[in-house]
């Protein structure tokens, strides 16, 4: 990073002044391999206050979505440590809710929209008779109200990502930890699932860390966007982007500071050679 | 229909072989001397009797065989300590052939149900168990890490996770331990134990009813088929749509 990199790093005034809420420190995991060991990420630190939207970006095997399995207490770090809240991450929280890529194996397929909610929610420690209302709240909030009695596979892939997104959602987490979670979807049903979630992070307050391939996605979202390179995948980059809220599919994407992000980032990305 | 042109002709044929006279042997029944002998089986009760306690030997020796295996499959499937732990357990007992348990069972049990029941459930262990652990293992990866998300205990992850997604490899291996559980009880009755079909089958040969015999053979025949149809039935039924496109 370079001094004028370094300057980008503001913080937007959305989130300054509040608390770390993660905070990532030199984390690397290695796994043995045929020679030695094959480092996956190295060296990574990274402090996400609470209410921030943080994106990651990088090229495909840089070690993005192992990062996120590592926030989200699925894997352990090989080196280094991570802390949620001040204690260290050891294993999955309810306080962290994961968003998979492949909506279609993280789905129960024998429940129903409802039925998945329930699962999250049965789990949970609300009183059942709760349930009911929180169930249609969520429905409305991700737009499946009608599509409360269907299964999984009568859903378009949209749909079934926001049932995955709602199944999160029941669990009321701090933290959103979303895996290339419209890397599958047509650009159409991808635009508009992108601007529900803003929504919904600004609604709840939610954190929100999200991953992606794709830089538009990530400037458009982000309140930060973190920029990954790979083999071993480690941070690159970190851009504060400060565009005004809500954004816009049109507006925000014209923007002149919008398109230097973008040109800021390309830069951090493989590219054919 | 055209299918029963081949089975009819030799039935027939057999018939006019039997009329002729043309071979001569004690254990050779005409196929009408058979529909005879076994409809007097049915009419004087003796062939329901035998039929109910075969059924009930191989019906209690399912339900216990496969309890344990899926049990036990379940567990080696989702514990990755228990699941290697047992491997050489499972590959030095599974080819143990289940007949040759009779003078164990025997000594244990004495003549009767325990003896039939035991065999019958061990030899349903194998199948029920290797199917179940198979299937537990290839239960998506992201729906075992939605579950540990959810901070669900073993219970929840079991009841609510791993057994509805394996639900149909779980029908497929019941219908697989039925056909064997069929078998295996009848030849722990021909070869052992005074009881049921097997027994009745073994008591016409020796007392030279080959009629009689054949009659209980072909009545054997049907009600493996039955089983194998009725489960085949039920299994379309069931979980016909219950196979997802990933």
């Amino acid at each position: 990073m370079n001094a004028a990199q370094r300057s980008e790093l503001r913080r937007p005034d959305t989130v300054a002044g509040r608390s770390v809420l993660l905070s990532i420190d030199k984390v690397g995991l290695s796994v043995p391999a045929a020679k030695g060991k094959l480092t996956i990420v190295e060296d990574i630190s990274l402090d996400v206050r609470e209410g921030e939207f943080v994106s990651i970006i990088g090229g495909s095997g840089c070690g993005k979505t192992t990062l996120l399995r590592l926030i989200g207490g699925l894997n352990r770090p090989t080196s280094g440590k991570i802390t949620f809240e001040g204690a260290e991450v050891d294993r999955p929280s309810r306080k962290r809710a994961v968003v998979f890529q492949d909506y279609t194996k993280a789905l129960l397929p024998w429940r129903t929209v409802v039925g998945n909610i329930k699962l999250a929610l049965d789990s949970g420690g609300a009183p059942p008779d709760t349930h009911a209302a929180t169930i249609d709240r969520l429905l409305h909030q991700v737009g499946l109200s009608d599509a409360a009695d269907r299964f999984p596979r009568q859903l378009s892939g949209g749909m079934q990502q926001r049932l995955q997104i709602a199944r999160c959602l029941a669990l009321e987490p701090k933290m959103l930890l979303m895996d290339e979670p419209f890397g599958a979807l047509d650009a159409i049903t991808r635009q508009n699932l992108q601007d529900e979630v803003a929504k919904l992070a600004k609604e709840t307050g939610m954190t929100v860390l999200f991953i992606t391939h794709d830089i538009e996605e990530a400037i458009y979202l982000g309140d930060r966007v973190v920029a990954m390179e790979s083999r071993p995948g480690r941070i690159s980059a970190v851009l504060d982007i400060n565009l005004p809220r809500p954004r816009d599919q049109l507006t925000t994407r014209e923007d002149e500071r919008f398109l230097r992000y973008r040109h800021e980032l390309f830069k951090y990305l493989p590219r054919a050679h | 229909m055209r299918a029963l042109i081949l089975p009819l002709s030799v039935i027939a044929l057999w018939e006019a072989v039997g009329r002729t006279q043309l071979v001569q042997s004690d254990m050779m029944s005409k196929p009408s001397d058979i529909g005879l002998a076994g409809l007097a089986a049915l009419t004087d009760g003796s062939m329901l009797f035998a039929t109910s306690q075969t059924i009930t030997t191989a019906l209690a020796g399912l339900l216990m065989g496969s309890a344990i295996g899926i049990s036990l499959g379940a567990w080696f499937g989702l514990s990755d300590l228990a699941g290697r732990l047992s491997l050489i357990s499972v590959e030095v007992f599974r080819p143990v052939p289940s007949v040759a348990l009779i003078p164990i069972a025997m000594l244990v049990f004495g003549f009767g149900y325990g003896m039939g029941i035991s065999i019958v459930a061990f030899a349903c262990v194998w199948p029920t168990l290797i199917v179940t652990q198979a299937a537990v293992r290839e239960v998506p990866r992201e729906l075992m890490e939605v579950a540990r998300g959810l901070e669900l205990g073993w219970a929840s992850r079991l009841f609510k996770i791993v057994l509805p997604d394996i639900v149909p490899n779980l029908f497929t291996a019941l219908r697989l331990a039925a056909g064997i559980s069929l078998i295996v009880a009848v030849t722990v009755e021909i070869t052992a134990n005074p009881l049921g079909l097997g027994y009745a089958l073994v008591v016409a040969q020796e007392t030279l009813h080959p009629a009689t015999m054949f009659a209980f053979l072909i009545w054997i025949g049907l009600i493996g088929w039955l089983l194998n149809a009725g489960l085949l039935q039920a299994q379309s039924r069931l979980f016909g749509r219950w196979s997802f496109a990933a």
